[in-house]
This record gives C-alpha cells, sequence and structure tokens, in this order.
C-alpha cells in the first residue's frame, strides 16, 4: 500500500521494509511498533475520522485500533499487509459504532430534527479550506457508510480495488460496484447543491 | 502495490475523485497521536514481555482465574474461624 508524500507527510513502506517491520512486531521490537505507528497512525486517523465525523470518538477508535495490534502482534502472519490489517480492524470498529449510533439517528428522525446535525467538533472544520472541498467533505460525510468506505479507502487512501476489498471483506466486482454507485450518489448530491458549472468535473 | 484511481478508467472518468483525492486529510491532535502512541507502546512491551515467557502468561492466566476462589475461601475462613471463636467465648 503506497501513498505519495503530500498527502500523509510519511514515506510508504516498501514490500522489504513491510516485511522486517511484521517480523520486527513480531519478535516485540518496540521500534518496529513505533516504525508501524509513524507510517500508519495519520492514515488510520484519516480513515476513522471520515467515517464517524466525530474527533473524540475517532481518537478512541484509533487508540483501540492500536492497542489490538499490540495485543495481537505476536500472532501476526509472515505475509500480513499491515496497513490492511490495520484498515480492517478500523472498519470493524466504525462498523460496531454505526451499529451503535443507529440508535441515535433514529430518536433524532423522531425528533424531527435536522437529517445530519453537526453540534460537534468536526475534525474537518479546520482542514477543509475551499468552498468546494467543505462541499465534498459534506457529500462524502453523507455517504451511507457502506459506500463512504470504499470511496475513502479507494481514492483517498489509493488502495488498488483488490486490496480494498479485502479490508471491506466483498469480492472485486462487488467493490467496483460499489465505487460506481457511490460516485453516482456523490454527483447526485453536488448536482442539488452546486450550479451546474461548478460541478466537479464540468469545471475548467 | 501504489494505485491512482484517477488512471482507472473503468472506476472513474472525470476528475471528482481526483478532487476528492486531494481533500486534505483530518489532523490527529500532536498530543493526542503521542498519548496514543505511549499507550499502545507500553501494551505492545507487555503483551511482547508475555509472548517471551509463555509459563509467566499461564500462571498470571491462571491466577487470575482462581484468585476471587481463593479470596472467598480466605474469607470464608476468618468468617468461620471468628464465629467459632466467638461462639467458644459465649458457651
Amino acid at each position: 500500500m503506497n501513498r505519495d508524500a503530500s498527502s500523509g507527510g510519511e514515506h510508504a513502506a516498501t514490500p522489504n521494509e513491510a516485511s522486517d517491520l511484521v517480523a520486527g512486531l513480531k519478535a516485540g521490537d518496540p521500534a518496529a511498533f513505533d516504525r508501524a505507528y509513524a507510517l500508519y497512525h495519520r492514515r488510520v486517523y484519516g480513515f476513522i475520522a471520515r467515517m464517524v465525523q466525530r474527533r473524540e470518538v475517532a481518537e478512541d477508535m484509533t487508540q483501540e485500533t492500536w492497542l489490538r495490534l499490540a495485543a495481537h502482534a505476536a500472532r501476526l502472519r509472515d505475509d500480513t499487509e499491515l496497513g490492511a490489517w490495520l484498515f480492517t480492524v478500523a472498519r470493524n470498529l466504525c462498523r460496531s459504532y454505526h451499529r451503535w449510533r443507529v440508535l441515535d439517528n433514529e430518536r433524532l428522525n423522531e425528533l424531527s430534527l435536522a437529517r445530519y446535525r453537526r453540534d460537534h467538533t468536526s475534525p474537518f472544520d479546520n482542514t477543509a479550506a475551499t468552498q468546494l472541498e467543505q462541499r465534498l467533505e459534506r457529500t462524502l460525510a453523507a455517504l451511507p457508510p457502506r459506500y463512504r468506505e470504499v470511496v475513502i479507502l479507494v481514492v483517498i487512501e489509493r488502495m488498488s480495488p483488490q486490496e480494498a476489498a479485502g479490508v471491506l471483506g466483498l469480492k472485486n466486482d462487488a467493490m467496483r460496484q460499489r465505487l460506481a454507485r457511490a460516485r453516482a450518489m456523490i454527483v447526485a448530491s453536488l448536482k442539488d447543491m452546486l450550479d451546474p458549472a461548478e460541478i466537479p468535473g464540468k469545471a475548467p | 502495490m501504489s494505485h491512482d484511481p484517477t488512471q482507472d478508467r473503468d472506476i472513474d472518468d472525470s476528475d471528482l475523485f481526483a478532487r476528492i483525492s486531494r481533500l486534505p486529510a483530518p489532523e490527529l491532535d500532536p498530543a493526542a497521536a503521542e498519548g496514543i502512541r505511549r499507550r499502545a507502546g507500553a501494551a505492545f512491551l507487555r503483551h511482547a514481555e508475555r509472548a517471551n515467557h509463555p509459563w509467566l502468561d499461564r500462571l498470571m492466566r491462571w491466577y487470575r482465574r482462581v484468585e476471587p476462589v481463593m479470596v472467598t475461601a480466605v474469607a470464608a475462613s476468618y468468617l468461620f474461624w471468628g464465629f467459632t471463636s466467638a461462639m467458644a467465648l459465649y458457651q
């Protein structure tokens, strides 16, 4: 799993580095754990923050992800792809959170409150600089979690469709179909919100 | 394994995903990041120590399992001893 330096500030692990990292983790080497943390913690947090949309919850779940790595490091398989492993754990935590949140959303709907109420600190309040970025973030946030996670892994984390399918437990075709639907939802959502000339893809 | 979704025409043929991919990442507060690293690192060392000494891990697990029983048994024996002593004094 690679990512350009501009997106996270970390340089990606080469295949050799990645297998050394897993070997170090299995051997209980604290330096390997620190290296893994330096490589992946921003990306894991970014994924969780976009999935749960709440800073404090995202921090707790990021910590839980790393605690699970600490607990399972000795039992990792030699061929474990650490990034995919971490994203799988993070994704499972997010799913549990969303299941729990269903109760809250039902209560909001019963009270006829806004469909998406932003009365909490969002991790994106300070980062999304332009109006378009804010609109894109909101559109992303409004996607159902099963579509949002596909977009985050493939588009933002730049995983290959195969890797993302592995993390999400989907077949490649199902993953591509879900990505296509997510894209259609994003376009439809932006059409409602924006002047046609401003829709991404049609802008000069 | 690098993958650029904007180059994959099967998935996307506009710059919509390219724009999304350039969205700034949410930033984890440095103090929170350091706190998580410290706590998870400490947990990692604890687990690694146990993995290096499996007998110690087994012993600790056994102790955690029997501890409530032992505490209850000791407390019950003290109660029994106190009760029988009190009865002996009373008679």
